[in-house]
């Protein structure tokens, strides 16, 4: 008796169970890793587009708040000294900056810069997810080579 | 030159779709021969294998790359084998077993005899593990699948299976025993 009862289990274990079609069973597995990869970037260039929509319609009547905000606050007023008065601004600096400083509409302007950023972040996951949807191609492996 | 499994997964996480695809075509047997012993049946292997694949590529984020990427595959496959089972109700439990899988009448018995050499060639043309695995519990099936097949060590397959170093090395001996038991009687 040459072999032990390890070695017999381990020439039983390695009496391989073979897939079906080892080319078709690869592309198989692979077929249904792309479809994972499309049906992902599928619902995340979605949720792209919706929050870039979100942001697009929250940002019209946000643009609109802050351009009567920036009238309404005077920001315009001390602002449009920069142009007319330099030499009062020159000697009194320090009250101009804080004036005009006070004057920001600051709510608004986040907002806005906020709303915007969620736009530009929306269109960016858009892109990039129609990008791989586009990008995962069909091909075929070598299935000899790994 | 051959890339390393985390190399391989590294490139997958910086966007290179391509290399998860080669982790699949250099671990797709194992894992099929290893749910093949597990479930017994090439169709739900089959279904197994791509169910652990697709699992592998979703959390492949949440891997950690200090450890062994195919120990993780293997849980993976482990763990979508079990579901397979339960979801067919077909998890057989010896008359001598507990609920936690001892086995008193095994505990009791010696290591088996090497199988005579010409019973043994008459075993391994039959395809004699096809018919006497399934008569195994699911967890030493995966145990001597792992370790005959994958030849993991003791310490891996613990990892695998999620359970301690001497819980393994007991479950391998009582499942030796059980499976030279079975193939004595196909012989």
């Amino acid at each position: 008796m040459d072999m032990t009862i390890d070695a017999q289990f381990q020439a039983l274990f390695h009496h391989f169970p073979k897939a079906s079609e080892e080319g078709i069973f690869f592309e198989r597995i692979l077929f249904a890793l792309r479809e994972e990869e499309r049906r992902r970037a599928r619902s995340r260039a979605f949720g792209g587009a919706v929050m870039a929509f979100a942001a697009f319609a929250a940002l019209i009547p946000a643009s609109r708040e802050l351009y009567s905000a920036v009238f309404s606050s005077g920001f315009i007023k001390y602002f449009s000294l920069l142009f007319s008065d330099v030499g009062s601004i020159g000697l009194y600096w320090g009250d101009f900056l804080s004036a005009l400083s006070e004057a920001v509409p600051v709510f608004s302007v986040a907002l806005v810069f906020g709303l915007f950023s969620l736009l530009l972040l929306g269109l960016r996951f858009f892109g990039k997810n129609m990008f791989i949807i586009n990008s995962i191609k069909v091909h075929s492996h070598n299935f000899s080579a790994v | 030159m051959e890339r390393s499994d985390i190399e391989l997964v590294d490139a997958h996480m910086g966007g290179d779709t391509e290399s998860f695809e080669i982790l699949v075509l250099r671990y797709g047997k194992s894992v099929y021969a290893f749910a093949t012993h597990l479930v017994g049946n090439a169709a739900e292997a089959e279904d197994v294998t791509q169910e652990t694949f697709i699992k592998a590529w979703r959390h492949l984020d949440k891997f950690d790359i200090e450890k062994n990427f195919k120990t993780w595959l293997f849980a993976i496959a482990k763990n979508s084998a079990f579901d397979t089972l339960r979801k067919k109700r077909t998890i057989p439990f010896s008359r001598f077993e507990d609920e936690s899988g001892n086995n008193m009448l095994l505990e009791t018995l010696t290591d088996p005899e090497p199988i005579p050499d010409e019973i043994f060639a008459k075993l391994e043309a039959a395809d004699a593990l096809h018919d006497a695995l399934p008569k195994l519990s699911p967890d030493m099936r995966a145990v001597l699948s792992l370790y005959y097949g994958e030849e993991l060590t003791f310490r891996e397959i613990g990892e695998i299976l999620g359970k301690p170093l001497d819980t393994v090395k007991s479950q391998h001996r009582r499942a030796c025993i059980m499976l030279a038991k079975l193939l004595a009687e196909q012989s």
